[in-house]
């Protein structure tokens, strides 16, 4: 036993673990994965083979049950959102942005509260990926990752079209930090590709013209 | 005349007035109204404690009807295990007695006929069977009940307990012969007399102990149907189930092809679990294999098989582990976990989940307790530090879906990428994490009451210390003179003084080129010495103050492949040091020496933290085996074991915590999950 653990290749990053090494092990094909996190895994794992292949990142493996993979895909959607959260925090103050609009036709309410709120930006931000941190870590909807009930399917769209609504507002108020971390994750441009994909949003609600065929709309002033 | 006659009497009657008012005057009844009330207040302090006593009480027996509960399913899932066993046995006996024949109900194409018959069999074998056990008939059931009531006496659950995994392991052959109690051995041959072949005997003592181990539960049921009104529903209920259970073990034909053939792997064994490799390096008899698997597709209907049953294995793992007597052999190799028995009285504390935390994305690599408050920090890859109050009041605050769960109070936001370690100062009330980008982020740490959806306050974040240039794997927090050391994979460790305009003081290098540092604690009787452990089997003690090293650890000659120290922590009140390796191994050394006075394999896989209570008692590991041990410090003895996380990749438990003033302990993995767990007595 003793040999057959030396030999093998171990794939977590202990502590020491240097930058350049992290995650850094031979790719595993998906039959391959044994555990239970096994989506959450190959998902992190095309991710990091290359970012900018969104197609690719977005191709679930053979006979995937399509729930449990639109929301793993979610989950790492809101992991890698807080990056873009972080870079708010900097200039997204209550003084410029004193409410979550993207467009001047919308100002979004904070969901996050008994009574929705006009939360500025900065806090329907924080909010709001909180808010679907716990979501989709609800014991009422999401009790598994493995098996995703038909009913909480539903849910998926409404955290979708919230967080959407983050991009959109980064696009329109602050888009030099916008267009740096869209340049480094192409996190909008995937996003977008996922929820026109299994139709999370409707096509009038992504604002955002990040992909080549999107139909640049105006939005109606 | 009447006059002065009357004079003094209304003189008198106003005397009388005079010396009965004084019970009415203002003083008068304040005071009394202040006695009432003082009385009042004293009545009502003494019913509230007797209501808090009573709610203590109810919290006590609502726990241990769960565990009942709990002990309950167990069994019942045990008697399928059980029942499928028989069935296999006695196909295999047909077999065997009719020439190698296929028992008819085992037909390739089993008609709808079939299984009524089967049921009918069923049932008629199992009457026999608590007709064996009463041995008298009649008076069966008032032994049973006689029986029973003793157990109670003696608190039969432990009992049980006790009963069950002998029970089990004998079923198993996994205790020898000479074990069994010689009346059962008797019982053994008398029921199956007509058995002369070797197999046929095995066979029969398998069954005879079968049936007293269904014996044993038997009477269990019967409590149940006793509640519930009638045993013989019960029973018939539990028949009704066995037959769905062998329905679909029919229908099911890679069921079959396992169970006849165990070496045939059909492809649903591919990916197969943990569970099915312990079954296949154990020599599991194949019938309590195909047992086990179909009882895991009977409670996980809608899972897939093969990878699916990953999580059965989870889930119930360390129960299947204990009914295959899985621990004994696994731990062979894991040194002093010897099941004392002269220890039993004196730990009889057993932590049992409180609840489980979930709310972060991604891995947990991080957690640590406040310092007084029922108050926990976790850390995570999902780039984000909650903080959870324990003991919050479970209100519907916000519409977000979570419903009565508990919620992080609030969520911190400072790295970039993944947070790796954090610790907390002294009073708690500062918190320093470092992340995956090299920086340490400094914040106030808001009220443990605060409202998770407030606005954002740009001052929790007092300061970010940069300068290390790879990922910081581990903080310490240096109480006296509240400086911050850091362990970064830039193969240094640095001292800082957050709030000072120069906050780095002094970068201490490796000692080797090629090490790096992994894990940094303070030595809690020298404060001016860090413990810091590295990659390549090396760990040291450096004096903060010159930077120079104090003593560097000796370890033991002969380890292979140079691996690394995960985990160093400082014994809270003695000049000892215990680290864990990736090489499975705790090892215990003499600050004064430097040398390792204890090691032993503690976990299957790399032991990835430790944590020691104020005491210095206990020691809590964890490990990428996916368990969590409690410790006897001194002894070095195992305690207890939790299986506490699920795997991602190949870690598992990333962390673990002692709440530094309250009994609570908890546990955090790469499943994105924390536990808490509380101490009660079995």
């Amino acid at each position: 036993m003793t040999v057959a653990t030396e030999n093998r290749v171990v794939r977590r990053n202990g502590p020491g673990t240097k930058r350049a090494d992290w995650n850094n092990w031979p790719p595993l094909s998906f039959e391959e994965m044994d555990s239970a996190l096994n989506i959450q895994q190959f998902i992190q794992q095309t991710i990091k083979a290359n970012p900018a292949d969104v197609d690719a990142i977005l191709t679930p493996p053979l006979e995937q049950d399509e729930g449990v993979w639109k929301y793993e895909h979610l989950r790492q959607f809101c992991i890698e959102l807080n990056g873009l959260a972080l870079l708010l925090q900097r200039e997204c103050v209550p003084e410029t942005c004193q409410q979550m609009t993207a467009t001047e036709q919308w100002i979004f309410l904070c969901a996050g509260h008994k009574n929705p709120n006009e939360c500025p930006a900065i806090d329907y931000t924080r909010h709001t990926l909180d808010g679907a941190a716990t979501m989709l870590n609800s014991n009422k909807y999401f009790p598994s990752r493995v098996n995703i009930k038909e009913i909480s399917i539903a849910k998926l769209g409404s955290v979708a079209r919230r967080v959407y609504r983050i991009f959109s507002h980064a696009f329109f108020h602050h888009r030099k930090l916008f267009d740096e971390f869209e340049n480094e994750t192409h996190l909008c441009r995937r996003f977008t590709t996922y929820v026109s994909k299994y139709n999370l949003m409707q096509q009038e609600h992504l604002i955002v013209p990040i992909l080549v065929n999107q139909q640049t709309q105006q939005p109606a002033q | 005349m009447d006059d002065p006659g009357q004079l003094p009497n209304a003189q008198n009657e106003k005397t009388e007035e005079e010396s009965s008012r004084p019970q009415y005057t203002m003083s008068g009844i304040l005071h009394y109204i202040q006695h009432e009330w003082t009385r009042n207040e004293l009545d009502r302090t003494r019913w509230e404690a007797e209501r808090a006593e009573m709610q203590a009480r109810i919290a006590f027996l609502q726990g241990e009807r769960k565990g009942q509960e709990n002990l309950k399913q167990d069994l019942v899932r045990r008697i399928k295990m059980l029942e499928f066993c028989l069935k296999q046995e006695r196909a295999k006996n047909y077999r065997l007695t009719h020439n190698g024949d296929e028992p008819p109900s085992y037909e390739e194409s089993p008609n709808e006929n079939s299984a009524p018959n089967d049921n009918s069999h069923l049932s008629a074998d199992l009457e026999s069977y608590i007709n064996d056990a009463g041995e008298a008939g009649g008076s069966f059931r008032t032994g049973r009940l006689l029986l029973k009531r003793y157990l109670e006496e003696i608190g039969y659950s432990e009992h049980i307990m006790d009963v069950r995994s002998f029970r089990v392991k004998n079923l198993l052959g996994l205790l020898p012969q000479a074990d069994l109690p010689s009346s059962e051995r008797l019982n053994g041959k008398k029921e199956r007399s007509d058995s002369d072949s070797e197999d046929g005997h095995d066979d029969a003592q398998l069954d005879a102990d079968a049936s007293k181990a269904l014996e044993d539960f038997d009477f269990l049921n019967s409590a149940d149907a006793r509640e519930r009104g009638g045993d013989l529903d019960d029973w018939a209920g539990k028949g009704g189930s066995f037959e769905k259970l062998i329905k679909q073990y029919k229908d099911d034909p890679k069921v079959k092809r396992r169970s006849r053939n165990s070496t045939d792997d059909s492809d649903g064994n591919t990916s197969s679990s943990d569970l099915h490799r312990n079954l296949e390096t154990d020599a599991v008899p194949p019938g309590i294999r195909s047992a086990i698997e179909a009882s895991a597709q009977e409670e996980l209907p809608t899972r897939r098989q093969g990878r699916r049953s990953d999580n059965f294995h989870y889930g119930h793992g360390n129960e299947l582990d204990v009914a295959l007597g899985m621990q004994a052999n696994e731990n062979i190799d894991i040194n002093e976990v010897t099941n004392d028995d002269d220890d039993e009285n004196l730990q009889k504390v057993k932590w049992n989940i409180k609840v489980s935390l979930r709310s972060h994305f991604d891995a947990i690599n991080a957690m640590q307790f406040h310092p007084v408050e029922p108050v926990l920090f976790t850390a995570s890859e999902d780039g984000l530090v909650k903080l959870w109050n324990l003991e919050q009041k479970k209100e519907e605050k916000h519409n977000s879906g979570g419903g009565a769960e508990l919620e992080p109070v609030y969520t911190f936001r400072g790295h970039k990428g993944p947070v790796l370690c954090l610790v907390l100062s002294t009073s708690g009330d500062q918190l320093f994490t470092g992340g995956f980008d090299g920086n340490i982020c400094c914040f106030n740490v808001p009220s443990s009451n605060s409202d998770p959806f407030d606005s954002y306050n740009p001052r929790v974040l007092t300061e970010t210390l940069s300068g290390h240039t790879d990922a910081v794997w581990s903080v310490a927090y240096h109480s006296a003179n509240s400086r911050l050391v850091s362990a970064s994979s830039d193969s240094t460790i640095r001292l800082w003084e957050p709030g000072n305009g120069e906050p780095l003081i002094r970068t201490i290098g490796a000692p080797r080129v090629g090490l790096v540092p992994t894990s940094v604690d303070f030595v809690s009787t020298e404060t001016s010495h860090l413990l810091a452990a590295y990659t390549h089997c090396y760990a040291q003690i450096i004096d903060i103050d010159t930077g120079s090293t104090v003593m560097v650890f000796n370890f033991k000659e002969g380890i292979t492949g140079s691996p690394t120290m995960n985990k160093i922590v400082s014994h809270p009140t003695m000049p000892m040091t215990v680290i864990a390796g990736e090489d499975r191994v705790i090892r215990y050394f003499d600050n004064t020496t430097g040398a390792c006075t204890a090691e032993s394999v503690a976990h299957v896989e790399g032991v990835s933290s430790l944590a020691i209570d104020p005491n210095g008692l206990y020691l809590l590991s964890g490990s990428h085996d996916g368990s969590i041990r409690m410790w006897n410090m001194e002894k070095r003895s195992c305690l207890q074991e939790i299986s506490a996380h699920r795997k991602k990749n190949d870690s598992a438990v990333t962390s673990v915590a002692f709440h530094p003033s309250r009994s609570l302990i908890g546990s955090a993995g790469a499943d994105s999950l924390a536990k808490v767990y509380v101490s009660g007595s079995v």
